[in-house]
């Protein structure tokens, strides 16, 4: 906040240098001095001069500049994308969410007059080759499709947090156990490793998460390997060791908190992975069975349908796209403002 | 029971370093490179007394942060080092440090960028789970206004103070505990010359006020002599002089410490000293395996040096010890 007159200042003067950079060629051994802050404004009297008569001649240009200035910033802060992201999600979640309450039809109800029929003012999305309600399936899809993604993703962060925690602060032998484990892990095929253990296990809808959670591990653990790698013998780390602080003291309340923004961004970006997942294996009949509806699966059920209906396979699909754009345009926007 | 058998002389002792020597392996360049063994402290003995400020001198490289963190317990070493009648050992950790405290060179480092300054003064109260929280606040505040800032700053986050403040915070910390020792580890290296003199006149100010001892390292003797009560001087692992600060400040006898005194900057205009300096590098004469450590730099080598000098005593009769590693005064 303290240093918003300091940028507008100091995009004056580069409004004013612009238009005066004749004149400031005098002082050119100053400027080209090597700035460490380039929003603190230069001591430069003959742009500062520049500046009151450019602003008595043409006050609108200097704004206009000054607010295209303010845009960049804007952008380049990660802002719009955190805005972007926040919008599509809460509008996704909002949909979801309230599927619960309230769907214009019942998601099994099968209108047999009405099979495929056209988006229209009746069915918002049309309807599928049985005649449900696209809208309501899709919405109440998403619910259970982003269940499966924040579980998957939370539950592979915890294990990733521990073992990269781990691993990175105990170091040694039991530092590369772990890690050749992860390595072994991500060295599957992520699709068999699922095959397996649906036919393995039968835990009803949710043996999707664990599969996916699988799949999901060595990349978080990586992650918060590296930041343990990189805070553990940090100063800040070996004095409050010298304090007393015991080795889980140390890792909860000062290498973690460290890596926490790294990780948070890494983690909304996994959640749009977990939804493609998700999507990508109900698509192939391993994740939420029938009738169930999730995205991924009403792919699959629009394909054979696809020219005889083709809204069926745009509603699911939208609703993916625009649930990963949100979800990526958060994380990066995160590690924008934060790293 | 044990400490009540140990000497008296231990008593005064806060801290008895008994032939400490480190080593560490360096791994060469190149696959096939063998790994090389470099001994950093050579059979260190020293001991520290009670409410003493003890400095340690040496150039870069010769120990002196190894030595600190040997006592702190950071790193493995042979021979014994006890503080407070206590070694150290994993299962021991926090009851040892209690004992001993460590403000170290980089203030910012060494906060952690995370955490409010009250939060960072009252996390050695927190792990050792002393006083209620308001007795926790209050200590917190009052350690604030001990080291010259107010209380308002415990609120604040490390990036908005400055160098100086910061190293007023940490050391606030380090005398949370109310330790016996207190490791100061280059503590005003990384900071401009006046706001170290503050910082210098701290540690003085709150050593009037509280009974603690401190092992201040510096490669700078002046600081050392205007700050403790005695001096080692430190060079390639090993003490090479070691007595009163004024002593040693004033009648340096081995030659290293003279280099040492030589390079302080004199102002006094018209006084032309004959300044003692290096062998220079590439005159430096060859390693002898088992030579006095400052052999091939030493401008005043003789064919004895050849030999490892003893530590020996030549203070007179009834003065305070004055130890010199050094064949031309034993």
């Amino acid at each position: 906040m303290s240093n918003k007159p300091q940028k507008t200042e100091s995009n004056k003067g580069k409004a004013a240098k612009a238009q005066a950079s004749s004149k400031t060629a005098s002082n050119k051994g100053k400027s080209a001095q090597p700035r460490l802050h380039p929003t603190a404004q230069e001591p430069n009297f003959i742009s500062e001069g520049m500046q009151r008569q450019v602003s008595a001649v043409s006050p609108e240009k200097k704004t206009k500049k000054q607010s295209a200035e303010d845009f960049r910033e804007f952008i380049r802060s990660g802002r719009l994308e955190l805005l972007i992201g926040c919008v599509l999600v809460a509008a996704i979640l909002l949909l979801s969410l309230g599927s619960i309450l309230y769907t214009p039809y019942d998601i099994n109800f099968m209108d047999i007059t009405s099979r495929m029929a056209p988006p229209s003012a009746h069915h918002l999305f049309g309807t599928d080759n049985m005649g449900r309600d696209i809208f309501s399936r899709a919405v109440t899809g998403g619910r259970f499709t982003l269940l499966v993604a924040v579980l998957t993703v939370l539950s592979s962060t915890l294990i990733g947090c521990v073992l990269g925690l781990f691993s990175g602060y105990a170091g040694g032998i039991i530092d590369e156990v772990i890690m050749r484990v992860i390595d072994a892990v991500s060295s599957f095929p992520g699709i068999l490793i699922a095959l397996i253990i649906v036919t393995v296990l039968d835990l009803g809808r949710f043996t999707i998460i664990i599969a996916l959670c699988i799949m999901f591990v060595p990349s978080f653990t990586r992650i918060v390997r590296t930041g343990t790698l990189q805070y553990k013998d940090a100063v800040f780390v070996r004095s409050s060791k010298v304090f007393g602080a015991s080795d889980l003291r140390l890792l909860l309340m000062h290498v973690f908190p460290n890596i926490f923004p790294l990780l948070l961004s890494s983690v909304i970006i996994g959640l749009s992975n977990a939804i493609l997942a998700e999507s990508g294996m109900s698509y192939l009949g391993l994740g939420i069975q029938p009738p169930t509806p999730s995205w991924g699966r009403m792919l699959y059920e629009a394909q054979s349908i696809i020219f005889k209906a083709p809204w069926y396979a745009i509603a699911p699909g939208l609703m993916i796209v625009f649930t990963i754009v949100g979800f990526n345009c958060i994380g990066e926007g995160i590690r924008k403002k934060y790293l | 029971m044990s400490e009540q058998n140990s000497s008296a002389a231990a008593q005064d002792d806060i801290v008895r370093i008994e032939h400490v020597s480190n080593s560490y392996y360096e791994n060469q360049l190149g696959i096939f490179g063998k790994r090389k063994k470099n001994q950093v402290l050579r059979d260190v003995s020293l001991t520290i007394h009670r409410d003493e400020f003890f400095g340690l001198v040496g150039e870069s490289g010769c120990g002196k942060s190894t030595l600190a963190n040997c006592i702190l317990g950071m790193v493995p070493f042979e021979g014994t080092i006890e503080v407070a009648g206590m070694s150290y050992g994993k299962a021991n950790r926090k009851e040892f440090t209690r004992h001993v405290q460590a403000v170290f060179q980089d203030p910012l480092s060494a906060l952690d960028p995370r955490r409010r300054i009250g939060e960072i003064l009252r996390e050695p109260l927190d792990i050792h789970g002393i006083g209620t929280k308001e007795e926790r606040e209050a200590k917190v505040k009052e350690m604030l206004e001990t080291v010259g800032l107010d209380a308002s700053y415990a609120t604040r986050f490390p990036r908005e103070l400055s160098g100086g403040q910061r190293q007023r915070v940490c050391i606030g910390a380090s005398l949370m505990l109310e330790p016996e020792l207190v490791i100061a580890d280059e503590a005003i290296s990384a900071l401009d010359v006046s706001v170290g003199a503050q910082i210098l006149n701290l540690f003085r100010k709150i050593h009037d006020e509280k009974d603690f001892a401190m092992l201040f390292i510096s490669h700078n003797l002046n600081v050392v002599y205007y700050l403790c009560d005695r001096i080692a001087v430190l060079y390639y692992g090993e003490i090479m002089e070691q007595g009163g600060a004024k002593e040693i400040y004033d009648n340096p006898a081995h030659p290293y410490t003279r280099i040492l005194q030589a390079a302080i900057p004199d102002l006094k205009p018209g006084k032309e000293k004959k300044e003692m300096a290096f062998v220079e590098a590439k005159n430096a004469r060859p390693w002898v395996e088992g030579a006095c450590p400052f052999y091939r730099r030493c401008p005043r080598a003789l064919d004895e040096c050849k030999k490892a000098p003893p530590l020996t005593n030549i203070a007179k009769e009834g003065e305070p010890e004055h130890l010199v590693r050094c064949w031309r005064h034993s």
